[in-house]
């Protein structure tokens, strides 16, 4: 499992965004709001940076 | 070059409007890119040959939100709206600043006797000056809060008195009694300590702070209807003798065949004259299973086509298809949603006779005993005077305001603060079942076989080449229980029947009961437990190996695993709840039952979803309504309160009042505990804000003076005003310390 540090996570409805996008692609991931991170398996991680990015967050 | 405004949804906090900006500056061509978050509007300069209007738009919905262009006609009523918010902010701010100034003034040699005042104003030398600068200061913010005594006196005469009749009879008492005061000085010095401006100004200051918060707390629920109307697309292909065309939908008449294709939305309700497929009408139903359509099935306008393709002969158009009714539905049950009369309106309204009361008694008392007619109404003033607490129009939105937040930080969103003060009132309780109470998805329930590896292998291995919900639920059972699946050769797919393949030269078919008997496989090995399968209204897969059957497969939405305790503990608390479902009779009744539902009624349409309510609501009963899909929405504004659990589409949070973040059913459990919560706090700060008032009055009417002397005065009219505001803030952040209890 790695953790991505997402910055710009504010709010409930952000972290609602990032688990949607990121369900949708295929990737199982948790998402923590207070750290600011988001776990993901080793194998998912760069697909997963691209959807973040893609939602208008930074990694 | 091009410059358009965006109308986004979805953003709720500066993080996701910086997200807007960043994935559209992303784009090719695009200079400049900024989002404004109160206004929910995205302002672009782009360069068209690069990026296209269409290319923005997808690029939003790509990171979540929602945008549409916004029209010439829409910006022009939105401008002036805005300048409406502008002015409404900029009278409070100067209301506050004129009160504040007046409160230093005249309260300053009071407290500090060596308050640095100009001679020429000072209260020991020209008294006089003293008075009339006061005057000149609450001149200004009486006018600014000119709509409170407009309102308020005209509510006193109508005889139902509410929080601003209160505000402008002791506003007004405060006004006259300062006045006439102010002419007595040049004969009785001592009545400069008779002013009580600060009293007067204070209170409509301060009860126009609490408006302009109530105000920011109720959010527009507009939206609902506009993304409604986004549902029906706005061309379609029409087919005639000449050919096909694509042409707006507008002008498409009754009579008129349209071909609708794979993928595409159906324009308007109608009947298949020819072809068939499925179409997805989880709008309608809340179910997005596939429904199969041939010819002469009815279509729905809106609902899309996910599979064939066929001619429809369009039955309704305009005003008449169901999603307009579904949409007009919406917009009337929105626009006769009446504002609740708050705790704190109410509270005024038992008050302010009560004051009068208290006043004309006193007065007559005074004149009985001293026949002197002045000071009888200098009595009956004092008590108008410090009757109103300042306080007051505090109570209500600062409870709610710490209410909100401490609902967001649990995922509990509230979007009308108006909600807060209802919720708690709620007697029936109503669900909707697919992905409200169910998570929504299908999934493998049950398996009968003799070797179940095989019979999933062989099922996954033909379900992988179709895209049925179906399929996708047996293959994730398969991957879930570690099953291979194996090569197919011959793969077919009948339409109504099942699918079809070759694995290893043997002829495997996976269908329903029609397949069955159509190939005239017996079944009847299982009879008893299919037969009880379809009782709880469970979809069945049969899979056939060579024509003999190798077992059965049972499909359902499984019931998410907090429903059960949260139907449990609204039931313990005394409230009714129903199930409501736009599904089958079977699968609705077996779910029902399984979760202990007081009622349970399916296969009704969205309007009649709302009726449901309606129903409910003529009883004299508080509706609470819970729910997630379109299907949803017409529910959800009726309701007396619309709750919209998180992962439900976006049309019915822009219906609801609550939103439910997290997908925790239990949550609904939380927002009443909530609401509970705050109205209790509205209560204890409404106690504390008329507390010290109402303890002054006895004072004001004279009590302490056989003894002592005392009358009412301007200082004990600050006191009062400094205690009430001072407890009421602090109680509402005490509605913090909940947290742990929610």
């Amino acid at each position: 499992m790695t953790n991505i540090k997402v910055e710009g996570m504010h709010c409930p409805m952000c972290v609602k965004r990032i688990s949607e996008a990121l369900e949708n692609a295929g990737i199982k991931a948790e998402v923590n709001l207070e750290t600011k991170t988001v776990s993901v398996a080793d194998t998912d991680v760069i697909k997963a940076k691209e959807e973040i990015e893609d939602l208008g967050f930074e990694v | 070059m091009k410059e358009e405004i965006y109308l986004i949804e979805g953003m709720h906090c500066a993080a996701c409007s910086s997200s807007v900006e960043r994935v559209t500056r992303k784009l090719p061509g695009v200079e400049e890119s900024n989002v404004n978050l109160p206004l929910n509007r995205l302002t672009i300069r782009y360069d068209e040959a690069q990026t296209s209007h269409e290319d923005i738009i997808a690029k939003i919905k790509k990171a979540g939100f929602s945008a549409t262009l916004k029209s010439e006609e829409k910006q022009k009523t939105e401008t002036a709206e805005e300048d409406k918010v502008k002015n409404e902010k900029l009278s409070l701010i100067l209301s506050i600043i004129f009160a504040g100034l007046l409160l230093i003034f005249s309260m300053g040699q009071m407290i500090f006797p060596s308050f640095p005042l100009p001679d020429i104003i000072s209260m020991e030398t020209h008294p006089m000056n003293f008075a009339l600068v006061q005057l000149l200061l609450t001149i200004p913010v009486l006018l600014l809060g000119k709509r409170f005594f407009i309102n308020g006196f005209s509510s006193l005469f109508h005889l139902s008195p509410n929080m601003d009749s209160l505000v402008a009879l002791s506003s007004g008492a405060s006004l006259i009694f300062s006045i006439v005061q102010t002419f007595l000085i040049e004969d009785n010095i001592h009545a400069v300590h008779n002013l009580y401006y600060e009293s007067s100004a204070v209170v409509v200051a301060l009860v126009s702070v609490g408006k302009y918060l109530e105000e920011r707390n109720k959010e527009k629920t507009k939206s609902a209807i506009t993304s409604l109307i986004s549902l029906a697309p706005d061309t379609a292909i029409l087919v005639d003798e000449n050919g096909q065309w694509e042409v707006p939908v507008s002008m498409i008449k009754t009579g008129d065949t349209v071909l609708v294709r794979h993928g595409e939305k159906i324009p308007l309700d109608g009947v298949i004259t020819e072809g068939n497929g499925t179409a997805d009408e989880s709008m309608l139903t809340g179910e997005s299973l596939p429904v199969e359509k041939e010819k002469g099935s009815k279509v729905i306008g809106g609902s899309i086509c996910t599979g064939g393709a066929f001619y429809v002969k369009v039955t309704h158009t305009g005003e008449d298809t169901t999603l307009a009714k579904i949409i007009k539905f919406v917009e009337d049950a929105q626009n006769k949603k009446a504002p609740i009369a708050g705790m704190a309106d109410k509270v005024a309204g038992i008050f302010v006779p009560c004051l009068i009361a208290v006043g004309l008694v006193a007065g007559i008392i005074w004149f009985v005993i001293k026949g002197d007619i002045s000071f009888s109404l200098k009595i009956f003033t004092s008590v108008l005077v410090i009757g109103c607490p300042c306080a007051m129009g505090l109570a209500t939105p600062t409870a709610i305001i710490v209410g909100t937040g401490l609902g967001a930080s649990k995922g509990i969103l509230i979007r009308n603060g108006e909600a807060l003060e209802t919720t708690h009132k709620a007697q029936v309780v109503i669900f909707d079942k697919t992905g409200t109470v169910t998570e929504g998805k299908m999934a493998v329930t049950d398996i009968l076989s003799q070797d179940k590896n095989k019979l999933l292998s062989c099922a996954c291995s033909l379900e992988k080449l179709s895209q049925h919900p179906i399929s996708k639920a047996i293959c994730d059972k398969a991957k879930e229980e570690e099953i291979i699946s194996s090569e197919v050769s011959d793969f077919e797919s009948i339409a109504g029947y099942g699918i079809s393949g070759k694995i290893n030269e043997t002829k495997i078919m996976a269908g329903n009961l029609r397949m069955m008997e159509e190939k005239g496989i017996e079944i009847s090995f299982y009879e008893k437990e299919i037969s009880s399968l379809q009782e709880a209204g469970k979809t069945l897969v049969f899979v056939s190996e060579n024509y003999k059957l190798l077992g059965v497969i049972a499909v359902a939405d499984t019931i998410k695993k907090d429903a059960f305790s949260a139907i449990e503990k609204l039931k313990k608390a005394g409230l009714r709840t129903i199930l409501l479902t736009g599904d089958n009779k079977k699968t609705a009744h077996y779910i029902g039952k399984e979760l202990g539902f007081d009622e349970i009624v399916a296969e009704v349409l969205p309007t009649e979803k709302a009726d449901v309510v309606k129903r409910y609501q003529n009883e004299g009963k508080t509706v609470l309504m819970v729910g997630d899909g379109i299907n949803d929405a017409p529910a959800l504004t009726q309701a007396d309160i619309g709750c919209a659990i998180g992962s439900g589409s976006d049309i019915a949070i822009d219906s609801a009042e609550i939103v439910l973040i997290k997908n925790d059913i239990t949550d609904v459990v939380k927002a009443i505990r909530l609401s509970r919560f705050t109205i209790k706090n509205i209560k204890e700060n409404l106690f504390w804000a008329f507390c010290y008032n109402t303890l002054a009055i006895p004072v004001a009417a004279g009590v302490l003076y056989p003894a002592f002397g005392v009358l009412l005065s301007p200082m004990i009219g600050a006191v009062a005003m400094s205690l009430s505001s001072l407890f009421v803030v602090s109680n509402a952040l005490r509605l913090k310390t909940k947290e742990k209890k929610l």
